[in-house]
C-alpha cells in the first residue's frame, strides 16, 4: 500500500488507516462466515472464496491495465467480495460469485476511480446485477439440511428449493420459527441468515468505532415502526414486525452495506436521514416491488441521493449550523 | 464536571515529561538572540552583561530585548527564520561569568502604591512576551484596559508533549498567583481563573493551598482533549462565548495568558530582571533524554540536543510549536520567547489512499467544518469554493489530518486554500 511521509503539521498521525478499517470489517464478518459454513456446509465457503478471489483479481487486473499502483492492499476488495458472497444463496452456480465480483469491481468501483469514488456500493450493485440477470437463482433457497448435502465443488447443483420466509411472515410465524430466524437456522442467503452473528459484527464495529450508530439504528427502527404500523397478512402487528426484521437481508444490509462510508453521508444528521430513507424504501420495495427483497434496491436508490443529503447537511458558512470559533 | 467542547481528539499516550522537574541550562557557548523587529542597540565587539538591553523597540507594542548571557557580541546579523521571513539576531559569545547588568530596579513599595500604568510599563521594559498568543504582555495589557472582564491563565497543554505550564504551576505556584493578581490590579478586574486540565489532582491540590481568596483567583477544570489549549477553544469551552472570526479572546472580554508569563511579570517587578530565560519542554520520540529546561533565550537547537544526550538514529526533524500545530526547524534555529517546546521527531508515515468519505474529520473538527471537502477543494485548486465553506474558520489544530484513515494532509491543504484564496481575492 502506498504510504505518505508526513512533511507538514500535524507531525503525528492516529495510525488508523483505510486498511485497518477494512480489516475490522472483515473481522466483523467472520462470525457470519463461520455460521454459514456450519449451517449450509462447505459450499458456502467455496462461494465466498471464489467471490473474494474474483473481486481481488479484478482489482489487480484493472490496476495493471490502467497502469495504476495496485490498491488491493487496502483490503476493500476483500470486503466487497465477502459481502457479495454473503448475499448469494448457497445453491448459486459457482460462476455466479465470479461474475458478480468482476461486475462489482470492474464496472461499479474501479471505473469511477476506485475506493472512495464509486457512488454505488459495489457488492450491492453486483448483487442487483445478478438478481436482474438470473432471477431464477434467487427464486428459492435450499433448507439447511438440503444445503449440507450439496457438493462444494459442483459448478451447478440441483436441490429442492423452498420459498424464502418473506412470504411466510404474512401468514404468521410461531415463536419457535422466530427463534430459529434469530439464530439463523433457516433457508436464505449465505451470510444473512444469522441475526445473532450480525449483532456480534455490529457490536464489534461500534466498539472499534468503524461505523457510527446512526445508520443501523435509524434504518432498523424506521423499518420496524413502519412494519408495525402497516402490517400485512393476518398475523398480529408486533409479531409481523419482528418477523419482517428477522427475515430477508434487511438486518445484514443495515449493518454491513448501508454503513459503507463511501456510499453513505458524512455528517451525523445526514446519516440519520439516510438511515430513515433506507428503512422506508426497504419496506416500500418489499410491499410494492416485483422482487421479494427490498433492501438491495432501497440502499442503491439511497446511494444515489447521498450527494444531495451531504449537500443539505454539510455545515456551511451561511447556514450557520455550528461553524465558529 | 470538566468543561469540554465537541470534536477534538483524546490522545492515548501519556505525557511523560510532566513528572520531570525543570533544570536550568545556563552554559551555551553561543547564543543568537532574535530581536523580533527591534533595532539593535549593540554592535560586534561590545561587551554585554546578563540583562543588558541589546534591542530597542521602535513602538510601544514592541518591547526591548535583553542579553541572556554575559560575554562579547560576535556579530549582529540577518538570518532567515524557519517559519518564514527573516529577523535580526545578536550573536553573543558566552564568557560564563554570569555578570549581571547593574541598575536593575526591583519594586519594593507595597502594591497599592504602584500605579497600574507602571505595571504595564514595567512589563514592556522587561520584554515579557506571552508564548500562547506570541504577543508582548504590555501590548496585551494595554489593549485590554477597560475592555476586559476577566483574566484567564491558560495552563492547558493538549498537544501531548508540552509540560512547561504544568511545571510552572508546580514549581512557581506563588509567583503565578502573584503575577495574576498584579494583572488584575493593573486592569481593574475582579477575578482571574486558572484553567487546568482535569485529573491533575495533585497539582490542583497544591495550587489550592496557595490560593487565599477564591473570589479573586479560582481554578477551572477542562477536558484534556486537543485542541483545548488553543485560547479561543478554551474560552468557548469554559465560558460558552464565541470569539468573532479573526478576533482574539479579548473581543469576548477575556485576557488570556500563559502561567509562565504571569510568573515572569512577578519576577520582573520583584527582582527587576527582564525576561531572558525561556522554559521549554525538550521531548519527542527521537531524543535520548527528554527534559524540561530553562534556557537562555537564543540557545540553539543543536546545543539543546547535545544537552539531552543527543538524538536517536531514527531522528528526522526538529519541530517547534507542538507536534500538531508546529513547524520544522533546522539545527541552527534558536529558542525564542514564544517557544514552549522543542520536539525531536522521527519520520512519521501515514497510509495514503483516496478519501473514503468516512466523516471522521468532520467528527474531529472542533470548529464544525467539513475538512474532507475543504481538502478536496484545496487539492483541485478551487480556493474560493473552499473559502465559501468556511475555510477561514480553520484554527489549524491538525485533528482532521490526525484521524484521516486515508492519510490526506487535510490541514496543510486547508492552509494552502487560505493562502492561495486570499491572494486570489486580492488580485480580483
Amino acid at each position: 500500500m502506498s504510504k505518505r511521509s508526513i512533511k507538514n503539521a500535524p507531525f503525528i498521525h492516529g495510525g488508523v488507516g483505510a486498511s485497518a478499517i477494512m480489516r475490522d470489517v472483515i473481522i466483523a464478518l467472520i462470525p457470519a462466515l463461520i455460521w454459514s459454513v456450519y449451517i449450509f456446509g462447505f459450499r458456502a465457503l467455496t462461494i465466498t472464496v471464489l467471490s473474494v478471489a474474483s473481486t481481488v483479481l479484478t482489482e489487480l487486473i484493472f490496476c495493471k491495465a490502467t497502469k495504476k499502483e495496485s490498491t488491493v492492499s487496502d483490503l476493500s476488495a476483500v470486503v466487497t467480495g465477502l459481502i457479495l458472497a454473503f448475499c448469494l444463496p448457497v445453491t448459486a452456480p459457482l460462476w455466479m460469485p465470479i461474475l458478480g465480483g468482476a461486475f462489482a469491481i470492474g464496472v461499479v468501483k474501479m471505473p469511477f476511480g476506485g475506493l472512495g469514488k464509486n457512488f454505488l456500493n459495489p457488492a450491492l450493485a453486483g448483487k442487483a446485477f445478478l438478481l436482474l440477470s438470473f432471477p431464477k437463482v434467487f427464486s428459492g433457497y435450499a433448507s439447511p439440511a438440503t444445503a449440507r448435502g450439496l457438493s462444494p465443488f459442483a459448478i451447478s447443483v440441483k436441490a429442492k428449493l423452498v420459498p424464502s420466509l418473506l412470504g411466510a411472515v404474512e401468514d404468521g410465524v410461531d415463536n419457535n420459527t422466530l427463534v430459529d430466524m434469530f439464530y439463523g437456522n433457516m433457508a436464505g442467503c449465505i451470510g444473512e441468515v444469522s441475526k445473532l452473528c450480525i449483532i456480534l459484527g455490529l457490536l464489534y464495529l461500534l466498539i472499534r468505532r468503524v461505523i457510527s450508530w446512526q445508520i443501523p439504528v435509524a434504518y432498523l427502527s424506521v423499518f420496524f415502526i413502519l412494519a408495525f404500523s402497516f402490517p400485512r397478512g393476518m398475523d398480529e402487528a408486533m409479531n409481523f414486525a419482528i418477523a419482517s426484521l428477522l427475515c430477508g437481508s434487511v438486518a445484514f444490509a443495515s449493518v454491513f452495506v448501508a454503513t459503507d462510508p463511501v456510499t453513505s453521508p458524512m455528517t451525523s444528521v445526514g446519516k440519520i436521514i439516510y438511515g430513515v430513507l433506507c428503512g422506508g424504501l426497504t419496506l416500500l420495495f418489499r410491499y410494492f416491488g416485483s422482487a421479494e427483497e427490498g433492501a438491495v434496491y432501497a440502499i442503491l436508490v439511497a446511494n444515489t441521493l447521498v450527494f444531495y443529503i451531504d449537500k443539505l447537511t454539510c455545515p456551511k458558512k451561511s447556514g450557520g449550523v455550528k461553524i465558529g470559533n | 464536571m470538566a468543561y469540554s467542547f465537541s470534536g477534538g481528539i483524546s490522545l492515548k499516550t501519556e505525557n511523560k515529561t510532566r513528572a520531570l522537574p525543570t533544570k536550568p541550562f545556563a552554559e551555551p557557548a553561543l547564543v543568537a538572540v532574535p530581536l523580533s523587529g527591534c533595532l539593535p542597540a549593540v554592535s560586534a565587539g561590545d561587551f554585554v552583561d546578563i540583562g543588558t538591553c541589546i534591542g530597542f523597540g521602535k513602538t510601544e507594542d514592541c518591547p526591548p530585548v535583553h542579553a541572556s548571557v554575559s560575554g562579547t557580541v560576535v556579530s549582529v546579523e540577518r538570518r532567515p527564520l524557519d517559519k518564514g521571513g527573516e529577523d535580526t539576531f545578536v550573536v553573543i559569545k558566552n564568557d560564563c561569568r554570569h555578570t549581571v547588568v547593574s541598575g536593575l530596579d526591583p519594586i519594593s513599595k507595597p502594591l497599592w502604591e504602584i500605579k497600574p500604568e507602571e505595571i504595564i510599563a514595567r512589563a514592556r521594559n522587561a520584554g515579557i512576551v506571552d508564548a500562547g498568543s506570541g504577543k508582548s504582555l504590555a501590548s496585551i495589557l494595554r489593549a485590554a484596559v477597560g475592555k476586559a472582564k476577566r483574566l484567564v491563565i491558560n495552563c492547558t497543554e493538549s498537544q501531548g508533549y508540552e509540560s512547561i505550564s504544568y511545571r510552572v504551576m508546580a514549581e512557581q505556584t506563588e509567583a503565578v498567583i502573584k503575577g495574576a493578581k498584579l494583572i488584575i490590579y493593573a486592569l481593574g478586574l475582579r477575578k482571574a481563573d486558572l484553567v487546568i486540565e482535569e485529573k491533575k489532582d495533585k497539582l490542583i491540590a497544591k495550587i489550592e493551598e496557595h490560593i487565599t481568596d477564591k473570589a479573586l483567583v479560582d481554578i477551572k477544570q477542562t477536558t484534556s482533549k486537543h485542541p483545548i489549549s488553543v485560547d479561543n477553544r478554551l474560552i468557548y469551552a469554559v465560558y460558552g462565548k464565541r470569539v468573532p472570526l479573526g478576533g482574539s479572546p479579548l473581543d469576548a472580554g477575556y485576557v488570556v495568558i500563559r502561567p509562565e508569563t504571569a510568573a515572569n511579570l512577578y519576577r520582573a517587578l520583584s527582582t527587576g530582571m527582564p525576561m531572558i530565560h525561556k522554559r521549554v519542554t525538550v521531548s519527542g520520540d527521537s531524543i535520548k533524554t527528554p527534559l524540561n529546561l530553562i534556557v537562555p533565550v537564543g540557545t540553539s537547537v543543536k546545543d539543546i540536543a547535545e544537552l539531552c544526550g543527543g538524538t536517536k538514529k531514527r531522528f528526522k526533524r526538529a519541530v517547534k510549536g507542538g507536534v500538531f500545530t508546529g513547524y520544522a526547524v533546522g539545527e541552527n534555529a534558536v529558542i525564542e520567547k514564544t517557544d514552549d517546546s522543542l520536539l525531536f521527531l522521527s519520520s512519521v508515515k501515514a497510509e495514503r489512499s483516496g478519501c473514503v468519505r468516512c466523516g471522521k474529520c468532520i467528527d474531529a473538527c472542533p470548529v464544525g467544518l467539513t475538512p474532507s471537502l475543504l481538502a478536496a477543494y484545496g487539492e483541485k485548486g478551487l480556493y474560493s469554493e473552499g473559502l465559501s465553506l468556511g475555510a477561514e474558520h480553520c484554527i489549524g489544530c491538525g485533528c482532521c489530518a490526525y484521524v484521516c484513515p486515508s492519510g490526506i494532509p487535510i490541514t496543510a491543504l486547508i492552509k494552502k486554500t487560505l493562502k492561495e484564496g486570499r491572494t486570489e481575492d486580492e488580485q480580483a
